[in-house]
């Protein structure tokens, strides 16, 4: 069953007096529980497509239904509650509040959701026990390395269980050893939570664990590779 | 944890957050130091106005404040001394003539009130008591005894043990005069309290002016200022209103009223132009706050942080800051105005013929009320809050997708 579904979507955007199409007609469908990747070159609208999946921009033309629900409908409180309860985001440079600790960061979306402070100080430390950083847990961002903020911005993305992650190129900044374990910590929970993993990258090691690669060209979806290993 | 968080936004630049602290300190220090300054001056005016013979309510007889000539004379009646009798403990009075007249010596003339007073009860009532400053005060034998101003001494180059002589018109509508001799000089906070008034006993003012038991007026003084409409009623209830008029500190002094006033008004424009340049200052560090974390509030929409919750952090970060720049700022007034009490207030009198000219005291010493803080501190904290709403709603409209691509 789709958890998201993209219909003809289409996007322009006005550089001064110039339209650009980002995207040119995208039609995709990603199953629950999936864990593909979304890769072409620079400028191919990986980013994009992640973002309009997000509700982060607004769609030029076509349609995306996220969970049941067509997002290109919705307001931009709407949005931000859908982002707030259904999607969780990994950026490519982690994004951490930096005057916030890593349990602090974690705790802060449950804290948007209104959950109590006892119950979001526990889900937190147990998700960063699981992601490997049970100790760091009182370092501020400036004190933790790439690989480790990236980790807390994964657990950021994943402690209120969203139905789905959409990561932006979240190995680009990582060393390849880093970057690995990160991506096995990723499949793991994916297999584990059925969490729906969505990632726009270049990385071949990204592109190696996905289920199923989307390559995009030109705002345009060119192949779809299933991968067997 | 939105809070803390604006706590810890706040610390992200120590030197900038400083700076509008300071910023907002002075400005709330200059309103509230402004306020304490004024209250200690109206203050010393009003308690000047009250002890300089004014009192907290007169009696008179109808007419006699528009026109204090010896035409408006009260029979010191039974009636009259019953109702002062009926009064609390605590309501001091005086019985008093009070006439304009001439005080002249062999080479000087000058026109003076002069006061008849019974010394114990006047001493009660004014500042005349404990003003003098060489001689004695005037005793029950002194018939013939004057007591005059520094300056007026001065003026007429006169001194203790000497003579003078006070004329006046009678309550016959003759010119009366009498020889009195110098046994007191008294100092006051004005000069021209010293220059203008002269005090004599008063049956001796009864027997120059032929007015028999007859008096100018009557001077009452409560336990405090602000009861003086409540003593006036009490008054009023008991004595013929259509003959005599019974008047409170206020109506007596309507220059300081008005001035009181005047001044009032005065403040609130002095606590905006104080605002409009802190506001400016406040605005522009919160702007640049915003800009500064453009790509940080962008990830915080990304991630389901909804405009409102942007606004009320960006908020809760000027309320901090408004707070301690507010704190800070009653605090450093407290401390100002303590000094000044310690080393005997603000002497202006090098500028004492100027500041006298405007009714002020030679020496200001400021008033600090903690009910004084409210207007001031509520005016900064509601004020500051609703100008940080430009940067805080700047912020939350950050498009999350330009955000994140900002470098």
């Amino acid at each position: 069953m789709a958890i998201v579904e993209c219909v003809g979507v289409k996007k322009t955007y006005q550089q001064g007096k110039v339209a650009v199409d980002a995207l040119r007609g995208i039609d995709l469908s990603v199953d629950r529980g999936e864990f593909i990747a979304l890769a072409g070159p620079s400028g191919s609208g990986k980013t994009t497509v992640l973002n309009l999946m997000g509700g982060l921009d607004d769609i030029t033309q076509g349609r995306i239904v996220v969970d049941g629900q067509d997002i290109t409908r919705l307001k931009s409180s709407q949005l931000a509650d859908m982002r707030l309860h259904k999607i969780g985001f990994v950026f490519q440079s982690y994004n951490l509040v930096p005057v916030l600790s890593a349990v602090e960061n974690v705790e802060f979306v449950m804290m948007l959701q209104g959950i109590p402070r006892s119950e979001r100080l526990k889900r937190s430390c147990v998700i960063l026990k699981e992601v490997g950083l049970g100790d760091l847990m009182g370092r501020r961002p400036a004190e933790m390395s790439g690989g480790q903020q990236q980790r807390v911005a994964v657990a950021r993305a994943i402690v209120s269980e969203p139905a789905i992650v959409l990561a932006d190129e979240p190995t680009a900044n990582l060393d390849s050893k880093t970057g690995e374990r990160l991506l096995a910590l990723m499949k793991e929970l994916n297999r584990s939570k059925g969490i729906t993993f969505i990632f726009s990258t270049h990385d071949k090691m990204v592109m190696e664990r996905a289920q199923r690669i989307v390559l995009l060209r030109d705002g345009m979806v060119v192949d779809t590779v299933i991968n067997d290993r | 944890m939105l809070a803390q968080l604006a706590w810890r936004n706040l610390w992200r630049m120590p030197r900038r957050t400083i700076i509008i602290l300071v910023s907002i300190i002075i400005g709330t220090w200059g309103m509230v130091f402004m306020k304490s300054m004024m209250t200690g001056i109206m203050h010393q005016m009003i308690d000047n106005g009250i002890r300089t013979l004014t009192g907290h309510v007169q009696v008179h007889k109808r007419g006699y404040f528009n026109d204090p000539s010896i035409d408006y004379m009260m029979a010191d009646t039974k009636d009259l001394s019953e109702m002062l009798q009926e009064l609390p403990g605590d309501v001091v009075w005086s019985r008093r003539v009070k006439v304009p007249g001439v005080v002249s010596n062999a080479r000087h003339s000058s026109g003076i009130v002069i006061v008849g007073i019974v010394p114990e009860d006047e001493a009660r009532v004014s500042f005349i008591g404990s003003a003098v400053t060489e001689g004695r005060y005037l005793t029950q034998g002194d018939g013939y005894g004057i007591l005059i101003g520094e300056s007026l001494a001065r003026k007429f180059d006169t001194q203790v043990g000497k003579k003078l002589v006070l004329t006046s018109q009678d309550a016959r509508g003759n010119i009366s005069s009498g020889g009195y001799r110098i046994v007191g000089i008294f100092r006051a906070e004005l000069d021209a309290t010293e220059e203008g008034f002269a005090f004599i006993l008063l049956p001796s003012a009864q027997e120059m002016l032929k007015m028999g038991d007859a008096i100018s007026e009557l001077c009452l003084l409560g336990p405090h200022a602000d009861q003086a409409p409540r003593l006036r009623h009490r008054l009023e209830s008991r004595i013929d209103t259509q003959t005599y008029e019974v008047m409170t500190w206020k109506e007596l002094m309507p220059l300081i009223t008005a001035t009181l006033d005047i001044w009032d008004g005065f403040m609130y424009i002095w606590y905006a132009i104080l605002f409009i340049a802190m506001s400016f200052g406040l605005v522009n560090t919160m702007l640049i706050a915003v800009y500064e974390r453009f790509r940080e509030l962008g990830v915080l929409r990304a991630i389901g942080m909804k405009s409102r919750w942007i606004i009320a952090q960006i908020s809760i970060e000027a309320v901090w800051l408004l707070i301690m720049g507010i704190a800070l700022g009653d605090l450093l007034t407290f401390v100002s105005v303590e000094w000044l009490h310690h080393v005997g207030g603000i002497n202006l009198s090098a500028y004492a013929a100027s500041a006298e000219q405007m009714g002020f005291p030679k020496i200001i010493v400021p008033l600090f009320y903690v009910r004084d803080l409210s207007i001031p501190n509520a005016f900064v904290l509601f004020l500051g809050i609703m100008v940080n709403l430009y940067p805080a709603v700047k912020a939350g409209r950050i498009p999350p997708v330009e955000a994140m691509t900002h470098n």
